[in-house]
């Protein structure tokens, strides 16, 4: 998979209705919106501020992995989002309902209705069976009767592949076991939007595996994950990263096209970047010009536009969310080789460096120069090889 | 189907056993105190009564002169009076040793096949009593130092001497128990009266009234009818003795008992609550996590609050079945040594209705008020908050003064080793559970020592109340004699200091209405005299010169409660109406009511200058055999001399019958001590307990940078013994309060006055001790528990 082909495209399900209406909800498009949300907490030492002003947008059926180091604010995040958390400011929306203007009572109610929260360490209540740690979230939210809940149950704990286990207490099972049965009670209710703390944090390799597929079985059925891992190869296996660094969100397109780049780097870069939106057809840079920024489509199809051997500009390759441009003047010092516009049919966005944040940003990063220099080499290649076909 | 939280809340219970154990004891602790106190006044009350109402007990005793049947038919015919008899009562002395002898109360009855009043029964043995024996009632056995079947010596007051065989035992309600007045009873007929030498007549009449028998004025007035119909047939009525209608005539003593018995239940109760909220704290500590991971998946704080509240509830329920068996064992236990001391028959065991009701609304509802706050506040923790306690240290120590002043103190100022540094700050860590379990433990100690107070206060009493009493040996003529001529004889006896006589009469207050209230002595003696060291509570002792003055004890407070120093109050002597100006208020201690007035003054008013009945004597050696001793060679070189000795008393015998009525109050409070110890004890093994489950991790990690098993275990003995110590300190301080309110109560619920304070320093370190012991054998489980984690289960606690 190349790093500018997006790696998922999933089809969005019909979405289970929410179950608790609260007249405060506020229509929006995504599922879970967060805008401009602050998370400060007071501790001996002074303010400590835990998000700092994010703004998140996640569509249904996305399967979100979000990473980032330790204290980035990870957990924060999603505890906004499960409503275990108010921000200090800004606004939290998951399908239309204003999580942070809830009550402790009612979001109690909403959440176990609406979001399925899974724990790094299981957190399955000792005393009872796997069976009825399942029931236990249909008991507290008064989701069907007493003999459906024990059915329902059942087929959860089927589904998790822990039917056979059911009237064992959890001590009696392995941890990724575990882990099983508290994804089949985060399901219980049949919430849309399941969070999970880094769940596959304290399991070995196959049992993380065998979670991480069923997440996948999940988001195939129209579940939405938030998934906060460690793991970096699992993120990869996500349909989006989010990457959080001290309280900050960096830009995932940046982080897409520089992977190999501390996060501190990329903090400094997506807060130097500019987003920027192109009319279908508007030229972005011409040939000819001195390079004056740096560009990463976020949405919509950017034309690369070369002459051809009677001088007519013609379009050689098509950019998508993710691929980036107007690299290879920077780098060679040189001015723009070819032509790049917005598509045709539709407006394109970007986000923009400067060449001297650009310049700052593969200074200080040797590995990331050489991915960028062999990219530019690759393309100069194939401009070279299409000439000469032609 | 029980639903999953339900299986929780049950499981819980049963999963951590010891905790269970721990908060079912804590609460059932109190609701036992609660229902052996109300057990035992139901039962006594109920038993006591009822037993006494079945003898039916006489109204009103009317003491006359002699009387024969004719009256008592006279009386029976009465429309007011349903029923009369006639009793003869007199004194014989019983030979109990060797040289010793005692006076013993005789009541002769006519038919013992027809006792229609203040009936008497036997308990064994023959009925009636053949002629020349006697019917020993069964609580005097001790006393007269006699069974059935053994042939006794007594002495009339003419001095003959007669032996008679006890022929059975008798029990008999309607006298003060035996050994309350050191006195036996027994009983004959009136043959042996007549072979004793005695006339056969009557000299009491018990009357029975119509109408309502509870009504003291009613009573009062029959009697009155009864005493002019008696006065008309030329009889002289010396005195109306009317008993508290309905009830037994120990009811008075108890009464008081159980309700200082009450109080300290309720305090018992109270110190128990803070444990439960203690403990309740310490669970919902220990779950915090869960009630985070119950609301993280849907759990609103209403449904966990119901939660722990029922759990609280099934608390409440295991104790009871522990507490209300128990307190009913108890209740009877202690009932049946009342009965034993009172002298009546208990009904066999029950657990009263009214003990168990309030045994189940103290067994749920004060658990349930004391964990509320604790449940409510824990149940409303956020999710976030529940889940973010991670690493070490729960509590918090380091962010206040004293935290960092107690740091200061212990590293630099005192130097103490690191383990011992840990368990100091250790103890604080969790102040609120901390300040609970002091105020536990503090309560308890505290009124442990009152308690103990109290007793070392009863004893500094009944000394100063002897001590009152400076004579040693009494001796009772059976006629008045010139007192110089007695104190004369009296010198010529070896071991006498000083000889001295006092005079007595009985008198009654004519009240402001015009009522006559209930009989009390007055005592004529000398101002100066040796024989009386009176404790003023009020005003000022007798002068030489003093006339119609009086000085009161406070027993005839009881009665006469409004009296006070500077008022005047009419006596009623022989029918002579007299008034008398009150200039002090002695201490009174189970001596009766005592008006004190000057010999001289008294002897004027009534006829006999010079002339006593009674004569008191100080000893050389005032040891108890010294005292029997004395007495016994006073009264034979009296009766060799010719005067008619009636009766000695020595003021060890006095002792021993006050202290007799002492020891009950001292066993129920100290049952009332032990109590309150275990509920200390309690708290403190909860708390170290739950601090040693909190701190499993610590623990680990010290194991795992090399502390021993012995470093673990006195790192936790330390920190239980150091508050230990600190609850000592505290409930030192509080214990001279909580010991004076008890003992003034205890003072004026028997005497009508506080009692003389004395704080129990030996009991204070006592208590040092006991502590001492409970803060190790409460931190000895929990400390060999933290001691046999291994690090891998330490860490992995969760």
């Amino acid at each position: 998979m190349k790093f500018w082909q997006r790696k998922s495209d999933l089809s969005t399900p019909a979405e289970k209705p929410v179950t608790v209406d609260f007249s405060t909800a506020v229509s929006t498009t995504s599922l879970i919106e967060l805008r401009n949300v602050v998370k400060a907490y007071q501790t001996p030492v002074g303010d400590f501020v835990a998000l700092r002003g994010l703004d998140l947008s996640i569509d249904r059926g996305e399967f979100v992995a979000v990473v980032g180091k330790s204290g980035s604010g990870k957990s924060t995040l999603i505890n906004m989002i499960t409503g275990i958390d108010r921000p200090t400011s800004g606004t939290v929306l998951v399908d239309n309902m204003p999580v942070h203007t809830l009550k402790e009572g009612p979001m109690a109610q909403w959440r176990g209705r609406n979001v399925g929260v899974i724990f790094q360490f299981f957190q399955l209540l000792p005393m009872l069976s796997c069976l009825e740690n399942v029931m236990l979230p249909m008991d507290f939210c008064n989701v069907n009767d007493d003999k459906e809940r024990e059915v329902i149950a059942m087929h959860l704990l089927e589904q998790v592949d822990m039917a056979d286990q059911a009237h064992k207490l959890p001590s009696e099972v392995s941890g990724g076991q575990q882990q099983r049965v508290a994804i089949a009670r985060a399901l219980a209710n049949d919430p849309p939007i399941l969070v999970a703390d880094e769940p596959t944090g304290n399991l070995d390799s196959r049992s993380a595996q065998a979670v991480f597929h069923l997440f996948e079985s999940l988001v195939a059925q129209g579940k939405t994950i938030l998934m906060v891992t460690h793991d970096n190869e699992l993120a990869r296996r996500a349909s989006r990263t989010i990457t959080l660094a001290d309280g900050e969100l960096l830009d995932e397109h940046l982080a897409q096209v520089f992977p190999a780049l501390p996060h501190d780097q990329l903090l400094v870069a997506t807060r130097q970047i500019e987003p920027q939106t192109y009319a279908p057809g508007q030229v972005i840079i011409q040939a000819g010009d001195d390079p004056d920024r740096f560009y990463i489509v976020t949405a919509g199809k950017a034309e690369v536009l070369l002459p051809d051997r009677w001088g007519e500009q013609s379009v050689v390759a098509t950019l998508q969310n993710g691929q980036y441009f107007g690299e290879m003047a920077i780098l060679n010092g040189s001015t723009r080789n070819a032509t790049v516009r917005a598509g045709e049919e539709t407006a394109v966005s970007v986000v923009t460096l400067s060449p001297d944040a650009f310049h700052t940003l593969i200074d200080q990063s040797p590995s990331t120069r050489a991915d960028l220099e062999r990219t530019v080499e690759a393309r100069a290649a194939a401009n070279q090889r299409r000439s000469q076909q032609e | 189907m029980l639903r999953p939280r339900w299986h929780k809340v049950l499981r819980d219970l049963w999963g951590n056993k010891t905790r269970t154990i721990l908060v079912v004891l804590s609460i059932a602790i109190g609701v036992f105190a609660i229902g052996m106190i109300i057990g035992t006044q139901v039962i006594l009350q109920d038993d006591m009564n009822s037993s006494y109402l079945a003898t039916d007990p006489a109204n009103a005793i009317l003491y006359t002169n002699a009387f024969d049947q004719e009256l008592v038919y006279g009386v029976r015919s009465m429309p007011q009076v349903h029923e009369a008899e006639g009793r003869r009562s007199l004194s014989l002395r019983l030979q109990v040793g060797p040289d010793q002898w005692r006076d013993m109360n005789v009541d002769v009855i006519d038919d013992f096949d027809n006792i229609r009043l203040n009936r008497v029964t036997s308990e064994g043995g023959a009925w009636p009593p053949p002629d020349k024996t006697l019917l020993l009632e069964r609580a005097s056995l001790t006393l007269a130092n006699a069974g059935v079947g053994d042939t006794v010596t007594v002495e009339t007051a003419d001095g003959k001497i007669a032996q008679m065989t006890v022929s059975g035992l008798a029990h008999d309600m309607n006298k003060p128990p035996a050994q309350f007045v050191g006195t036996p009873y027994a009983y004959i007929t009136m043959d042996t009266l007549e072979w004793l030498g005695f006339g056969r007549y009557f000299n009491e009449l018990h009357i029975q009234v119509e109408g309502d028998r509870l009504n003291e004025n009613h009573i009062q007035e029959v009697a009155n009818l009864v005493e002019e119909k008696a006065q008309k047939n030329g009889q002289n009525v010396y005195w109306i003795w009317i008993p508290e209608p309905g009830k037994h005539v120990a009811n008075e003593a108890v009464q008081p008992m159980l309700l200082i018995l009450g109080v300290l239940g309720f305090l018992s109760l109270f110190a128990s609550s803070f444990l439960v909220i203690n403990i309740i704290n310490g669970l919902l500590a220990q779950h915090t996590t869960q009630i985070g991971i119950m609301k993280a998946i849907g759990a609103r704080k209403g449904q966990i609050v119901q939660m722990y509240l029922v759990t609280v509830i099934i608390f409440g329920f295991l104790s009871l079945l522990v507490a209300v068996p128990l307190g009913a064992l108890a209740a009877y236990g202690l009932t049946s040594y009342l009965a034993y001391l009172v002298n009546f028959d208990l009904q066999g065991f029950r657990i009263p209705l009214e003990a168990i009701v309030v045994e189940m609304a103290v067994g749920i509802l004060v658990p349930l008020l004391a964990a509320s706050y604790p449940v409510i506040h824990g149940a409303g923790i956020t999710v976030r908050e529940a889940l973010s306690e991670y690493g070490l240290g729960q509590g918090h120590f380091g962010s206040n003064v004293l935290d960092r002043s107690l740091n200061w103190f212990t590293s630099k100022a005192l130097s103490l080793s690191r383990p011992m540094r840990i368990s100091l700050r250790n103890t604080i860590r969790r102040k609120a559970r901390l300040i609970f379990t002091l105020f536990t433990l503090t309560l308890g100690g505290a009124i442990f020592v009152g308690i103990l107070s109290v007793h070392a206060s009863l004893l500094t009493t009944l000394d100063d109340a002897l001590s009152y009493f400076a004579y040693d040996v009494g001796l009772n003529f059976s006629r008045e004699y010139r007192i110089e001529v007695l104190q004369r004889e009296a010198q010529k006896v070896e071991g006498v200091v000083e000889a001295d006589s006092w005079i007595g009469n009985t008198a009654r207050r004519i009240r402001p209405d015009g009522e006559e209230g209930p009989n009390l002595n007055i005592l004529g003696t000398q101002a100066e005299t040796n024989l009386i060291n009176p404790t003023l509570v009020d005003g000022r002792w007798l002068l030489p010169t003093d006339t119609n003055v009086v000085v009161i004890n406070t027993l005839v407070l009881k009665d006469e409660p409004d009296l006070k120093v500077g008022d005047t109050v009419t006596l009623k002597i022989e029918g002579q109406e007299r008034d008398w100006e009150v200039v002090g208020i002695v201490q009174g201690v189970m001596t009766g009511a005592i008006a004190y007035a000057n010999r001289e003054y008294l002897a004027r008013e009534l006829n006999f200058v010079g002339k006593s009945s009674g004569l008191q004597v100080i000893a050389v050696d005032k040891s108890a055999a010294a005292q029997a001793d004395l007495a016994r060679r006073l009264q034979d070189h009296f009766e060799r001399v010719g005067f008619q000795v009636q009766g000695t008393e020595t003021t060890a015998d006095l002792r021993q019958n006050i202290e007799f009525q002492f020891n009950i109050i001292v066993v129920f409070l100290a049952v009332m001590a032990v109590l309150i110890a275990l509920v200390g004890g309690l708290g403190l093994t909860g708390t170290m307990s739950i601090n040693v489950l909190e701190r499993t991790r610590e623990i680990g990690v010290m194991r795992a940078v090399g502390a021993s098993d012995g470093a673990v275990v006195r790192i936790v003995l330390v920190e239980g013994i150091f508050v230990g110590l600190l609850s000592w300190a505290f409930g030192i301080l509080a214990a001279y309060p909580i010991g004076k309110l008890l003992s003034d109560t205890v003072g004026l619920a028997f005497m009508e006055a506080p009692l003389n304070y004395t704080f129990a320093w030996g009991g204070a370190l006592g208590w040092l001790t006991a502590v001492l012991l409970i803060a190790t054998l409460a931190s000895i489980l929990p400390a060999w528990n933290a001691s046999r984690l291994s690090v891998r289960e330490t860490l992995a606690y969760e």
